[in-house]
């Protein structure tokens, strides 16, 4: 047993538990005025005169601004800027200037002694509307329609990918199956709601922003392009992350805002703190999509070709997020099997809804929904075995495919399937749903594989080349300070981190103390994008205590006057034949003066820094047992295994908790969760109760399988599970719900399957 | 966060909780478990000028034996929990249907909040226990400075968030005659995520020579407020439970009232679901 694993536990939930967590929304700075925004009511209009006179002159009110006072610079997109291959140049302003796009979109900013006071004038502000034609469906847009050429970027967005000969494909398919795809936009969710806190020092010459993010890094480079800084006139202050899911890596226009405040009205400090409506109906949403997919077949089963033709839903404007999903979900097919040739045909609509963003799992999990719903819809349709239709089409493993081998060459993905059958039962579990075919209620079995292996030639934002840097150093009184810039969104990334600096340097778990957010300590760190903070900072965390480790011999092998090899290390210290010293006199002993090791600078201090060329592959296989009750058409998961290659797992707990919530985002996505707009635009879920958020009550017990295959490509061999998770429960639940029915109408079925859908499904006799 | 300030009071005795309602009136809202009331400040719904905090009174009644006319039977008062009901042994025993109810409501910390009083006030269309209240008879006792008067359940809810009491009047607690023996159900079909159903059917019946006798149905969900179904009890009284008896018993419940559609699901899912719940309903409780 190593010291490391006498204390498992997340220490990080120990605030948490006790409410002590530090969110921005926590900070009270005195005298700090309250901002709230004014937010359209149309999803689609010029605005016309806005009067704001008697309202700036109402109680408590301090400012009110619109978009014309602000600075031009302060936007969130620039027509200028870089972006990916293939999306069009826009803009968009902090504030709507002439036109609104979506319901929700702020117009003007109301600056206030008290929120209420705000929020009071900020509710009762409107503008004269000029109606403009407003687009919602994605159905007036499927692919047989002409393609959208939309006003607002006046280019239409039309994506193409594909390998192999889709014609000749085709003239050897013996059938020729269509899959309907249609999933409804979600939004992340976060329980902690958006707040920013800041305060321009005039003292320091500073402007100081306390804030949530995942991406620390990101959110000062963007803070200070808007409003014209240098790095080091704005200081910026992560505050703890109440569970983000992607939504906290972009700033949003909200916080250009409040930054921008804070130096127009020096030095009070300026708050926001949004509500969970507001968070509804204007944060970014994920995962709009409709189309179709179309899948040729031997009449055994051998896959031939896949071709996808979807439009994606990116909401008013192009924004870099909603971007990267579908640079992502390109990447991402055609997934695990090998077809002979596939082509995908995406088409980018912009609607009246608010931009799509970041959601855990963006675009790989609308890819492997395609894909393994592509793959049921086969075995349903040709009778053949889900997992046995899957084990014969896997593709070969290996650099060409990306797709993970075990040591001896075998696709991993194979064993997986081998053992998710043998590890269920699987043979019981097929004899249990024929005895209830009869009944009302009636069992089914889903199947889906996830893999994240995006070619090495995507410039996706989170998968490319970057790098990672941690500090470690060992106070004078033996104790491990770790301290990076990558943030935590209570995942306990602290726990794991500072595990990983005990297990290098020998120390138990209770003296290492890791400090998250601390970019002045640890310069570079892309935040916690694409679920990768583990195998990518956990990398450099190792690397540098390594180093001290070493150093500490050194000093050891100087001090017991013995070649470096003939120390040895013991729990307590190091020995070298007779003569031994404790790591506790060497810790002391490194801060004397003329205390340090030969080449080695004084006291005990070490940046690493790794870059890290590409993300490992992560990959999932899950079953899910479902039950359907025909009469009523409520769903229930009673059994769920998934089995997850983690690399090496350094937290089992945070591993398994990642999985898990995955596995409840999946379910969720399944079964409940989605955001409708009516045809106004009009957003109709405004509350997490309206959007029927899984609670932990409604989670199945669920049978979680590690597999522990060291990852080449970190120094640490972690991989992420965090997004295959999510991405395979969505259709292993939807999938388990298809093979209980097994109608014709039920291959029609879209998620979330609610009760009235699925017992219309149910109804009809038609077999498939 | 909740944008308007009220006036806040938590009056010790029920006497001067009277005096402030009757002195605020259309100003004042309760406040007992606050599982309707803190949802609609915090989404402005409501935003009433005076809040006035029942937990302070001192001398209410909790879960309590009925005496006199009601005689084997059970007074709840406007403090009592789902969670309390539940632990009740009292309850368990004398009202086993409304312990069951109480249990399909939402999750833990709503029912450690939320009261019964409360449900009735808040008149929720699809709130589970309504429907065992109605089934079970159940009064409720209502007090004001001009006196005290009782309505039933039922009459007292006039349709969603409608309940027929005066401003300054209180519902000091809820009254339920012996329920007799025999077996009950309480079924709730389409729960969300977050605990409502799209229709609950609670089922009071005992049989003698394998014929319906002493037999109550309360419905909720399905219509604008909670019912009971007497035309459905009419048609099964004396009947064996079949195919037939259920059958024409279902209609007339979707006969009853008009069935509510929206997002959550249409009417004609309504009415097949409230078929599907009473017919399983009957069975279980019949079984019992």
């Amino acid at each position: 047993m190593s010291p490391a694993d006498a204390s498992p536990g997340r220490t990080t939930s120990r605030g948490f538990l006790a409410a002590l967590g530090q969110h921005a929304g926590d900070l009270a700075l005195p005298g700090a005025l309250e901002v709230a925004f004014a937010r359209s009511a149309h999803a689609h209009a010029l605005m016309g005169s806005l009067d704001l006179e008697g309202s700036a002159a109402a109680a408590g009110i301090v400012a009110i601004y619109r978009a014309r006072d602000l600075p031009a610079d302060l936007a969130l997109l620039k027509e200028e800027e870089p972006r990916l291959a293939g999306f069009p140049a826009a803009r968009r302003p902090a504030l709507a200037e002439s036109v609104v796009k979506y319901v929700g979109e702020p117009f003007a900013v109301i600056v206030g002694r008290s929120r209420p006071e705000s929020l009071r004038v900020a509710e009762g502000l409107s503008f004269l509307p000029e109606a403009q034609p407003v687009m919602l469906s994605l159905e007036d847009l499927t692919p047989s329609s002409p393609g959208p050429s939309d006003a607002q970027t006046r280019s239409p967005l039309r994506w193409t990918r594909g390998a192999g000969d889709l014609d000749a494909a085709w003239s050897r398919a013996q059938r020729v199956l269509r899959v309907p795809l249609r999933l409804e936009r979600v939004s992340p969710a976060p329980l902690e709601l958006l707040a920013i806190v800041a305060r321009y020092s005039r003292r320091e010459g500073k402007l100081h922003v306390w804030l949530g993010s995942q991406a620390p890094e990101r959110a000062q480079a963007q803070l200070c392009a808007a409003l014209g800084l240098r790095s080091g006139d704005l200081e910026l202050h992560p505050r703890e992350v109440g569970g983000s899911f992607g939504s906290r890596r972009s700033l949003c226009p909200e916080e250009l805002v409040v930054a921008w405040l804070a130096l127009r009205h020096a030095p009070l400090p300026i708050r926001y703190v949004a509500s969970r409506r507001e968070l509804m109906i204007s944060a970014p949403q994920a995962r709009g999509l409709c189309g179709e997919a179309v899948v040729a077949v031997t009449g055994q089963g051998k896959l031939l070709g896949l071709q996808l033709r979807a439009s994606l839903d990116l909401g008013a404007y192009p924004e870099r997020d909603g971007c990267a999903a579908v640079s992502r979900l390109l990447a991402s097919l055609p997934g695990a099997y090998g077809f002979e040739a596939w082509r995908a045909e995406l088409t980018g609509v912009l609607t009246n809804k608010p931009p799509a963003g970041f959601y855990r799992g963006s675009g790989l999990e609308e890819a492997t929904y395609v894909i393994e719903r592509a793959l049921e819809t086969v075995a349903i349709q040709l009778e053949l075995d889900p997992i046995e239709l899957r084990r014969v089409n896997l593709a070969a493993p290996g650099p060409a495919s990306g797709m993970p081998s075990q040591g001896d060459g075998k696709s991993a993905l194979a064993g997986a399937l081998e053992a998710l059958a043998t590890r269920t039962q699987y043979g019981r579990l097929r004899t249990a749903q024929e005895d209830m075919r009869k009944g009302t209620l009636r069992m089914g079995v889903g199947i889906a594989l996830a893999v994240d292996a995006p070619p090495p030639e995507t410039s996706i934002a989170g998968w490319s080349r970057r790098w990672e840097a941690a500090r470690v150093s060992i106070t004078p009184d033996c104790e491990a300070e770790v301290r990076v810039g990558a943030v935590s969104c209570g995942r306990g990334l602290e726990a794991a981190l500072s595990r990983i600096a005990a297990e290098e340097l020998r120390l138990p778990l209770d003296s290492v103390r890791t400090r998250l957010g601390e970019r002045g300590a640890a310069p570079v760190g892309s935040g916690a994008t694409a679920s990768q903070s583990m195998a990518r900072v956990g990398g450099a965390v190792a690397q540098a205590a390594q180093r001290l480790r070493w150093r500490l011999r050194a000093l050891a092998s100087d001090l017991l006057r013995a070649p470096p090899e003939y120390v040895l290390e013991s729990l307590g210290g190091f020995t070298a034949g007779e003569r031994s010293i404790t790591r506790e006199e060497l810790c002391r002993h490194a801060y004397r003066a003329g205390g340090h090791a030969e080449g080695c600078p004084p006291g005990l201090d070490e940046i690493a820094y790794v870059e890290v060329e590409r993300a490992p592959v992560a990959w999932t296989a899950h079953l899910a047992v479902v039950t359907v009750d025909r009469e009523t058409g409520q769903i229930a998961v009673p059994r769920y295994t998934a089995l997850t290659d983690c690399g090496r797992a350094i937290f089992p707990d945070g591993v398994d908790a990642q999985v898990l919530g995955g596995i409840a985002q999946g379910i969720g996505r399944a079964l409940r969760e989605r955001l409708v707009h009516d045809r106004e635009g009009r957003p109709q879920v405004t509350s997490l109760s309206a959007y029927d958020l899984l609670g932990a009550a409604n989670l199945p017990e669920v049978d979680m399988v590690r597999i522990e295959s060291r990852a080449i490509e970190t120094g640490l061999g972690a991989r992420s599970v965090g997004e295959v998770c999510a991405a395979a429960a969505l259709p292993a639940v939807v999938n388990g719900v298809l093979d209980a029915l097994r109608t014709r109408a039920a291959l029609e079925l879209q998620p979330p399957l609610g009760a009235e859908a699925v017992w219309k499904a149910a109804s009809t006799r038609e077999p498939t | 966060m909740i944008p308007s300030d009220f006036e806040y009071h938590a009056p010790a005795s029920f006497q001067e909780l009277l005096d402030l309602l009757s002195r605020h009136g259309e100003a004042a809202t309760l406040l007992a478990g606050g599982q309707t009331l803190v949802p609609d400040l915090v989404s402005g719904r409501s935003s009433p000028d005076v809040v006035l905090d029942l937990r302070r009174v001192q001398l209410l009644p909790r879960v309590e034996a009925g005496d006199g006319e009601l005689e084997g039977g059970l007074v709840i008062g406007p403090l009592v929990t789902y969670t309390e009901l539940i632990g009740s042994a009292l309850a368990r025993q004398r009202v086993p249907l409304l312990v069951e109810a109480a249990l399909s409501v939402g999750d833990p910390a709503t029912r450690n909040a939320g009261t019964l009083v409360g449900a009735v006030c808040g008149a929720h269309p699809a709130s589970d226990v309504l429907a065992a209240l109605c089934a079970l008879d159940a009064v409720a006792e209502i007090a004001s400075t001009r006196g005290a008067r009782r309505a039933d359940v039922e009459s007292l809810i006039l349709g969603p968030r409608e309940v027929d009491l005066r401003p300054d009047e209180v519902v000091r607690c809820l009254r339920l005659p012996p329920s007799g023996s025999g077996g009950a159900a309480h079924l709730k079909l389409g729960r969300s995520a977050q605990g409502y159903g799209l229709v609950g059917v609670a089922v009071q019946v005992a049989l003698e020579d394998g014929r319906a006798q002493r037999l109550a149905i309360g419905i909720t969900g399905y219509s604008r407020r909670p019912f009971r179904a007497v035309e459905a009890e009419d048609i099964l009284w004396g009947r064996s439970l079949d195919a037939v008896s259920v059958a024409e018993a279902s209609r007339a419940v979707v006969d009853a009232a008009l069935p509510r559609s929206d997002a959550e699901g249409s009417g004609e899912f309504r009415s097949h679901l409230v078929d599907v719940a009473l017919r399983r309903a009957l069975h279980r409780a019949a079984g019992a």
